[in-house]
């Protein structure tokens, strides 16, 4: 698998847009002209437990959004039909972030996406525990849920994360 | 030339190592570098069809010309979320 072609993190240049003529510029294409280029991020990757609530407090969001969809994934009592009690989860990390922020890039690309958030918990997570969270806001919900349904599936192909199953 | 090879996930317990040195004629390759791998750890070569490869931080293939104090790691398929 080689990410060389997908890229490096694209530099963050910004560009004078003409304004489109004519009435009806639809909403999101006036938010990534104004927006787009400063996406924001928020990444943590650490054995500290996720705490959903406080991470609901801090969301700050602009007049222009519409969209905020958010994904917990947790750990199920089962894996491969056998029970656990936990899961073990190991990183990369240097490399686990630098994966993450091209994800990142590419979500900057594709979608006028106004922020991105996401909270990877390694070490023990017990069962029932969020082991994962991430956020996506947009002026609309299509391409907050493709930006996050997007961030998730590639998060499993790219991102260095190893989990071992804690039997019980 | 030396490289420094990291191992990650259960990868460690097949080489019974999370790191090593190996020491490489210049203008060698991934591959090359696999190929010694693979003679020293015969439990890695059984991977070698799932084994993901980085230089640094970035994913790299067999192909690709290693230079002196590369950092390769080696790992299984990733599993996160």
């Amino acid at each position: 698998m080689n990410r060389t072609e997908r890229g490096q993190p694209c530099p963050r240049i910004l560009i004078s847009l003409r304004k489109p003529r004519g009435q009806g510029c639809p909403r999101s294409v006036r938010f990534m002209q104004r927006s787009k280029q400063f996406m924001k991020r928020h990444l943590v990757i650490s054995t500290d437990p996720i705490d959903e609530a406080a991470l609901v407090r801090d969301r700050s969001i602009s007049a222009d959004l519409g969209a905020v969809v958010y994904f917990a994934g947790v750990v199920r009592g089962a894996e491969e039909s056998r029970a656990i009690s936990a899961i073990d989860y190991e990183v990369f990390q240097r490399m686990a972030e630098h994966q993450f922020h091209l994800l990142f890039d590419q979500i900057e690309k594709r979608w006028p996406v106004a922020s991105v958030r996401l909270v990877h918990r390694i070490g023990n997570v017990k069962v029932s525990e969020p082991s994962l969270w991430v956020e996506v806001t947009a002026p609309h919900r299509g391409e907050a849920f493709a930006a996050c349904q997007f961030l998730i599936d590639e998060m499993k192909r790219f991102v260095p994360i190893w989990k071992k199953p804690q039997l019980v | 030339m030396r490289i420094n090879v990291s191992f990650h996930s259960y990868f460690k317990e097949l080489t019974g190592c999370s790191q090593t040195i190996e020491e490489l004629l210049s203008g060698s390759t991934i591959g090359d570098l696999l190929t010694r791998l693979h003679e020293r750890f015969p439990k890695l070569a059984a991977m070698k069809r799932s084994t993901l490869i980085a230089v640094g931080v970035e994913y790299q293939n067999g192909s690709y010309v290693l230079k002196d104090g590369d950092e390769v790691s080696l790992f299984p398929p990733v599993q996160g979320g």
